[in-house]
């Protein structure tokens, strides 16, 4: 299963607000790295860095290099992102959207009830982190 | 190919991160999850924003 994780849930998951199901899902993605694979592209990282100290991003890069690459964001075709920003979504996360689309996601895991109830026709699954972790296990 | 012990030093690198994050001043201390997902919301639009501005 290809998952792409939001930001909102890597900070959940480290307890700046404590919701265990984030915290839980980045646990389940360390242990079963074999069922899935992790996708995170530069934006991501960029947010996350944001709200950790440089020693502590330092420490987020170490783990996120364990389990995956990081995808520079000019890889993603301009056009996709248009593409989601037609459809009502602001830019920065039309960006994310067309990106899980652009690695064939399964899921795109977030908090953002914006992405959750923005657009049911969409072509990967939004699931927040708690769903994600009912629907892997 | 990941080995045990490689999920056992991701694990332990998570923890420790987790575990320096909880010591240190929390940015959206207070706040509910709401809240702080707007908080987050409001970092994205202002570093899209800016990437933006940059390619100008």
């Amino acid at each position: 299963m290809l998952l792409v994780v939001d930001s909102n849930v890597y900070i959940f998951g480290f307890g700046l607000v404590k919701i265990p199901a984030c915290k839980n899902l980045i646990y389940e993605v360390i242990e079963n790295r074999k069922l899935y694979t992790l996708r995170i592209p530069r934006t991501i990282v960029e947010e996350v860095r944001f709200h950790l100290s440089p020693e502590d991003f330092s420490t987020f890069i170490r783990v996120i290099n364990t389990l995956t690459t990081i995808d520079e964001d000019f890889l993603i075709p301009f056009e996709l992102g248009a593409k989601y920003e037609a459809r009502g979504f602001k830019p920065a996360d039309a960006f994310i959207a067309a990106y899980t689309e652009w690695v064939g996601a399964d899921a795109l895991v977030t908090e953002n009830r914006h992405f959750l109830s923005q657009n049911p026709e969409l072509p990967f699954k939004v699931l927040t982190a708690d769903k994600c972790l009912k629907l892997i296990s | 190919m990941r080995t045990k012990k490689d999920v056992i030093k991701t694990k332990t690198l998570w923890d420790k991160l987790c575990n320096s994050v909880s010591k240190k001043h929390n940015p959206l201390e207070g706040m509910t999850k709401e809240e702080a997902i707007e908080e987050i919301r409001k970092v994205r639009e202002k570093l899209w924003e800016k990437k933006f501005a940059a390619r100008r």
